[in-house]
């Protein structure tokens, strides 16, 4: 255990101490122990990147009650620690260690730690330094922790691969119990780590990487996977739990001293989307489409807010408006939200009839921001990606605000989607134009304060989608689309103009579709002190080009380069229930710039139906 | 309608958190507890919840002050009760009082505050100088101020009301009384600086733990615990 001394000492000295000390409302202490109330599983989970966006992740909530709640097994939380405390940490040789009992992470038995955006890798390592466990696997004896990986870039775990010991492929909640289960068992034995993970291969939706050696042709692409042992699975199932409401969720979240990017009452009210944006890659590995019944919800809603005392709370899931019976709930929420005088918020709407008549309802007592995601500025191009949005209903949506009374609104667009031209950026802005014209109509005297909010990322093809074979956009290619927006908005005061950077978009699409043989890349782009990559002000672009060229690496390979439809892929290695025969037809349809109904309306026959029941079919 | 006051420790790993955390802590634990606080008007309404005077961030305190206006009236005992139950460890409610026919607030009559800090130091002897600590004309400190980003210097010693020391094997543990509040206030950073410079020390070689240990309002001259005021 670090000394509480020593602690002190430092903690007098960085920004925000209290994101180191634990000791929040709702986080648990347990002793170490057989007995029947004690653990021998130390589990510590970490997020790669600062407290405060941890610490909004939903996911650390559900895992610290589930592994919490299985006997003797204890979890606690780890984040990565900003620059001038892991500045106080080295200089004193204190390693990193867990909020809640100040235990060093090299004393865990395993560290799960998740995998949510690929710019988070090299603060993986940051965590490993810091914690002074070695970076790869092999590296590590039977003294250090088994390193795990889960969430969704664990559908391509590739260019990791050298870190983990395992990944989690699916839905967690008794898939992680499982594990620690199998955990419990094997330490008893005293056999070495190598049997622990032989034990846990044989469970759906573990993937160990040191099982399975993978096979390249000179010119990169995949051959074939050789398996360590016969009885591997071939591809590894992800693990798709049907009924959410027999699921653990959390009821006493663990409520932050400081403020976090999220501070509110959360309950997830469904997994899983049935629109199918061939773009999205959420869309295609949360399925199947699976809710929590109305009662639940209401239920973990209110024991929620009783347990933190939380002003705010929020629903949860992929597209809210598309739950089966939204404006009931919504509407229902509402009233217990005003009874207890919290706030509800409802992100992931979308603009139709039903959610703005829940709007209306919502504007009663309390004003949100109004966020709408049209993605493309053309219907041609929302054909293409599979977005059903009209003009019309754009319209509809902004006028509906607007004569309500919103004057700020917000719209994301993606750029660089495939067959984009200038047409449909320009599209981005008549959108503009149009959403001003209609506030126009019901502006207040005194002049406007109407305010467009256009915001602009770049697409990145993912992995598991119908784009999986895109070549992205260049860099270059990216920049002039940004500036030829820019060109045309910079003389409409009554729009804010944001965009992010193309550098960022390109090492993402790297690391999103890559292999293998990226795993050394990341190691060194760390050690030329890369790290914090999704934070502005740290992404050193420059040193990342000098790592790829250090280690004769092309980043194009992966991000600019189109795939054929026949080459091995680094993740077909993860079998998600979706077929790729579903990909390969969504990707000709978007050609042909041909829009797919959504699930509720009609089956596409995706593929998840042959083995899992999917309930909208 | 009624108005309380309530008395608190904040210690422990609690140090850490800011006066807006508390704040924000406070208002949480107060919804949970079911203890309804009467909001102020207004534009942007907010719970009618005043802490005396703010703590800086790392200062431990055993006698922290929270003044509250809840709906209904409640036992004092419930409103300890309920919120011990409540708060996380490092918050402890010592006291809480009714204040009834009490129309001003806590914060503006503050005057003093207690300190009691202690200095781990290797050769504590060397503040045997703080003999004569008092007996200067002037104690003179230099003071950073962040809006124009100089220094000014400031005589510290018409601030210092009392002050006392004891000297141990590896520490030194000061007791002062300093002014505090909204019309004159000294900053135990600087009284710290001014011992320190008296001292001839480094205060980059020391360890240095600061408590709160009371807070008072002036009458007739006299010093009393803001307690006490009802």
């Amino acid at each position: 255990m670090i000394n509480k001394n020593e602690l002190d000492k430092i903690l007098n000295k960085v920004d925000k101490p209290a994101r180191y000390i634990g000791g929040e409302q709702n986080s648990i202490i347990k002793e170490e122990g057989t007995l029947a109330n004690q653990f021998q599983t130390r589990f510590v989970f970490a997020f790669p990147d600062i407290y405060e966006i941890g610490m909004s992740y939903l996911g650390l909530q559900i895992i610290y009650k589930v592994l919490n709640e299985t006997e003797g097994v204890y979890c606690e939380r780890v984040f990565v620690p900003w620059d001038d405390m892991s500045t106080e940490l080295l200089n004193n040789n204190i390693p990193l260690f867990t909020l809640e009992t100040k235990t060093e992470v090299y004393k865990a038995d395993i560290l799960g730690i998740t995998l949510q955006y690929e710019l988070s890798y090299t603060n993986i390592l940051n965590i490993l330094e810091l914690s002074k466990i070695p970076f790869k696997a092999l590296d590590r004896d039977e003294s250090f922790p088994f390193v795990a990986g889960g969430g969704p870039c664990a559908y391509n775990p590739e260019p990791i691969w050298e870190i983990f010991d395992f990944f989690m492929i699916g839905d967690g909640e008794i898939l992680l119990v499982e594990v620690v289960k199998e955990h419990l068992e094997w330490k008893k034995t005293r056999e070495p780590k190598i049997e622990f993970l032989k034990r846990i291969s044989k469970i759906d939706g573990v993937y160990i990487p040191s099982f399975y050696e993978i096979n390249y042709d000179e010119s990169g692409i995949i051959t074939n996977i050789d398996k360590k042992f016969p009885e591997l699975p071939n591809r590894i199932k992800k693990r798709i739990e049907p009924d959410l409401d027999a699921l653990s969720f959390p009821t006493n979240p663990i409520v932050p001293f400081i403020e976090t990017v999220h501070n509110r009452a959360s309950i997830e009210i469904f997994r899983g989307c049935i629109r199918g944006c061939r773009f999205c890659q959420a869309g295609i590995i949360y399925r199947p489409v699976r809710e929590r019944s109305k009662e639940k919800i209401k239920k973990l809603a209110l024991a929620q807010i009783k347990n933190t005392g939380f002003d705010e709370m929020s629903i949860l899931s992929l597209s809210s408006s598309d739950y089966s019976e939204f404006e009931e709930l919504a509407i229902d929420l509402m009233k217990s939200c005003k009874e207890l005088d919290v706030s509800l918020s409802l992100p992931s709407l979308r603009l139709d009839s039903i959610s703005v008549k829940v709007l209306e309802e919502l504007m009663k007592y309390k004003r949100t921001g109004l966020t709408y995601a049209p993605e493309a500025g053309t219907m041609r191009l929302r054909n293409v990606i599979n977005k059903s949005i009209t003009d019309q209903d754009i319209e509809f949506g902004i006028e509906q605000a607007v004569s309500r009374g919103w004057n700020t609104i917000k719209l994301y667009f993606l750029v660089g989607l495939p067959t984009e031209t200038d047409e449909d950026l320009d599209g981005i802005v008549e959108i503009a134009k149009r959403a001003k014209e209609i506030s126009n109509k019901y502006s207040q005297k005194g002049g406007s304060r109407f305010n467009v909010t256009i915001s602009v990322s770049n697409f990145v093809p993912k992995p598991h989608t119908p784009f999986q074979w895109f070549a992205q956009c260049t860099f270059e290619e990216f920049k002039r689309k940004h500036y030829y927006i820019k060109d045309q908005l910079k003389n409409l005061k009554f729009v804010t103009y944001n965009y992010h950077g193309a550098d960022s978009a390109l090492l993402e699409a790297v690391f999103a579709r890559g292999d293998r043989r990226l795993s050394n890349v990341i190691i060194e782009a760390y050690k030329n002190g890369c790290k914090f990559d999704s934070w502005r002000e740290h992404f050193k672009f420059d040193k990342w080009i000098e790592t790829f060229n250090e280690l004769g690496i092309d980043p194009n390979f992966y991000a600019t380069r189109e795939r054929e439809y026949n080459e091995f892929l680094p993740w077909d290695i993860i079998d998600i229930g979706v077929d790729k025969e579903f990909l390969i037809r969504e990707n000709e349809q978007a050609k042909k710039v041909v829009q797919t109904p959504n699930c509720r309306d009609m089956c596409s026959s995706c593929g998840l139906s042959n083995n899992y029941e999917c309930k909208l079919k | 309608m009624s108005k309380y006051i309530l008395k608190y420790n904040k210690t422990g790993y609690l140090k850490y958190i800011s006066h807006l955390d508390l704040m924000r802590l406070f208002h949480r634990a107060f919804k949970r507890a079911d203890i309804k606080l009467k909001y102020s008007n207004g534009y942007n309404p907010h719970p009618k919840m005043v802490i005396a005077q703010p703590l800086s961030l790392g200062y431990e305190s055993t006698a922290e002050y929270l003044e509250i206006d809840t709906w209904d009236d409640f036992d004092q005992d419930i409103i300890l009760k309920r919120l011990n139950n409540i708060l996380p460890n490092g918050i402890v409610i010592k006291t809480c009082k009714n204040l009834a026919n009490f129309s001003k607030t806590l914060a503006a009559l503050v005057e003093y505050a207690e300190y009691q800090i202690k200095i781990d130091y290797n050769d504590p002897i060397r503040f045997e100088n703080l003999r004569s600590f008092l007996s200067a004309p002037e104690i003179l400190v230099e003071k950073y101020q962040h809006k124009s980003n100089t220094t000014k210097i400031i005589d510290i010693k018409p601030l210092i009301k009392s002050f006392s020391y004891k000297i141990n094997d590896n520490n030194i543990i000061l007791n002062t009384i300093i002014r505090s509040g909204s019309s004159q206030n000294l900053n135990p950073e600087h009284f710290i600086l001014g011992v320190m410079k008296h001292c001839d020390i480094e205060i980059e070689n020391c360890s240095i733990n600061i408590t709160r240990t009371e807070i008072f309002f002036e009458k007739d001259n006299v010093i009393i615990p803001i307690q006490e005021i009802c």
